[in-house]
């Protein structure tokens, strides 16, 4: 079925447009009184095309085999649909896991954020994360950590996606890893170099979106990863803001609680805690952290990342709790 | 006790229906010799609470332009929305003709496959353990 735009978009020789296809999974699965899906679908899509340099056409988390050096500066990726990508770095480019261009290989699987560059079409990154040395990432959630405390020896991880695919463990599956504190931990899209202090085997948690790269072994039909590394990656949390649970110590920094009820929300304490920082963007909510308040739930989707907190500001307890980037304002 | 559930769900009306919407509307290049601009396609999702997966193949996309339709999309792809949640993921890009388009068409394979977490049943006392469920198309 075709359906005419709201309004022509026109195209100059040289443009550079970004089509934003949104697939609307609220509107689109039918749910039952109780919330349960009910197998009926619906399909309905929000298209818009938009300007390269706008914010709802960036890049996050583009994956794709290293190819080869194109430059000081620059490097050719594999992504989708076997296309190949220029990405460019500049002063500016976070190295999240501190690993740079001098140090990728063949086997190299990066992580890109940026923006498509109108002129060269380059990948102009402003996040640059190595997440594979081993020509083979998986990524999805960790649904199960064990032992509960200490250091983990084995976590069960939804999957999500593969890169490149195999057979033997599909997305949709749950595959256990086997850890043993000999894997690199690092957390991409936070660019400090002190991340393996807050993430690491012994800080995994059930509903933590992660990318794992190690090596595939299949053995009497068993197929099983080995990790090296196991990258901790922001997601996404939708729910509503829990009336009279913010606290703010200076400006945008401080919490809030959200009642998580969306995606790995069943995996995560609810109400889910919060933190906020100076860097934390809030969108739709005018006076950023002090516009959560009333006596009102408030629909929000927060992007972020989520950590084990020793001393929840609620409950004053060891509990995950995510690190917001982006609290944003959604009409339900 | 929760569980992670695995549909796979026949499509049965497509191509489909989307909500479009648009950007600037500055001059239209007009030079008799054939120009060309570039547009690169973009996925992401509004989530549903308890969805964990949503597979869908992405056929083809293209836009019209009064003339002729255009396709944005060099060959179907595999998409899981579900795990975007307002992320952006890169998918394709392509040369297109100038001029100024008014339409758009996006056609979906036959199935969607939907992972989904069963909030109904009462959760263990310890860490969640999930299972996959996996209903034949």
């Amino acid at each position: 079925m075709t359906v005419p735009l709201a309004k022509p978009f026109v195209l100059n020789s040289a443009d550079l447009v970004g089509l934003r296809m949104e697939f609307d999974i609220r509107q689109s699965l039918a749910v039952d009184g109780s919330g349960q899906i009910t197998g009926a679908v619906n399909p309905t899509f929000h298209m818009q095309l938009l300007n390269a340099a706008d914010a709802n056409v960036s890049i996050d988390d583009f994956r794709g085999g290293y190819v080869g050096a194109a430059g000081n500066n620059s490097f050719v990726m594999q992504g989708p649909l076997g296309r190949q990508w220029t990405v460019t770095a500049n002063n500016n480019t976070q190295f999240d896991t501190g690993d740079h261009m001098a140090s990728f290989t063949a086997n190299s699987i990066v992580d890109v954020s940026g923006q498509l560059n109108p002129v060269t079409h380059a990948i102009d990154a402003s996040e640059i994360s190595l997440v594979s040395t081993d020509k083979f990432l998986m990524g999805g959630l960790l649904t199960d950590a064990r032992p509960p405390s200490g250091a983990a020896t084995a976590a069960d991880l939804y999957v999500r996606s593969e890169l490149p695919a195999i057979s033997g463990i599909n997305p949709g599956q749950i595959t256990t890893l086997t850890l043993n504190g000999s894997e690199v931990y690092a957390i991409a899209n936070l660019p400090i170099s002190l991340t393996t202090i807050v993430f690491n085997n012994f800080s995994l948690a059930a509903g933590q979106h992660v990318a794992v790269g190690g090596v595939v072994n299949t053995v009497s039909g068993v197929t099983t990863l080995t990790p090296h590394r196991v990258i901790l990656a922001r997601q996404g949390q939708a729910g509503t803001w829990v009336p009279g649970s913010t606290l703010s110590t200076a400006g945008n920094n401080g919490s809030f609680q959200l009642t998580d009820d969306s995606t790995a929300g069943v995996l995560l304490p609810t109400p889910l805690t919060v933190l906020t920082t100076s860097f934390t963007s809030f969108v739709n909510l005018n006076g950023g952290l002090s516009a959560l308040s009333g006596t009102t739930a408030i629909p929000l989707r927060v992007v972020g990342l989520v950590l084990i907190d020793s001393n929840d500001p609620y409950t004053h307890s060891r509990r995950p709790v995510m690190v917001a980037r982006f609290v944003e304002q959604i009409t339900p | 006790m929760r569980r992670l559930n695995c549909v796979q769900i026949l499509l049965l009306s497509l191509p489909l229906a989307f909500v479009a919407g648009c950007g600037n509307g500055s001059s239209v290049g007009s030079g008799s010799q054939q120009q060309s601009a570039s547009i690169f396609t973009m996925a992401t999702d509004a989530s549903l609470p308890s969805v964990v997966s949503c597979q869908l193949t992405v056929n083809s996309v293209t836009l019209a332009n009064g003339s002729t339709n255009v396709s944005v999309l060099s060959a179907p792809v595999l998409i899981d929305f579900a795990k975007l949640n307002g992320l952006h993921d890169l998918i394709d890009l392509n040369s297109v003709p100038t001029g100024t388009y008014t339409s758009a068409t996006l056609t979906l394979g036959t199935t969607a496959s939907i992972g989904y977490i069963n909030t109904a049943t009462v959760p263990p006392p310890s860490a969640l353990r999930p299972e996959i469920y996996r209903r034949p198309s």
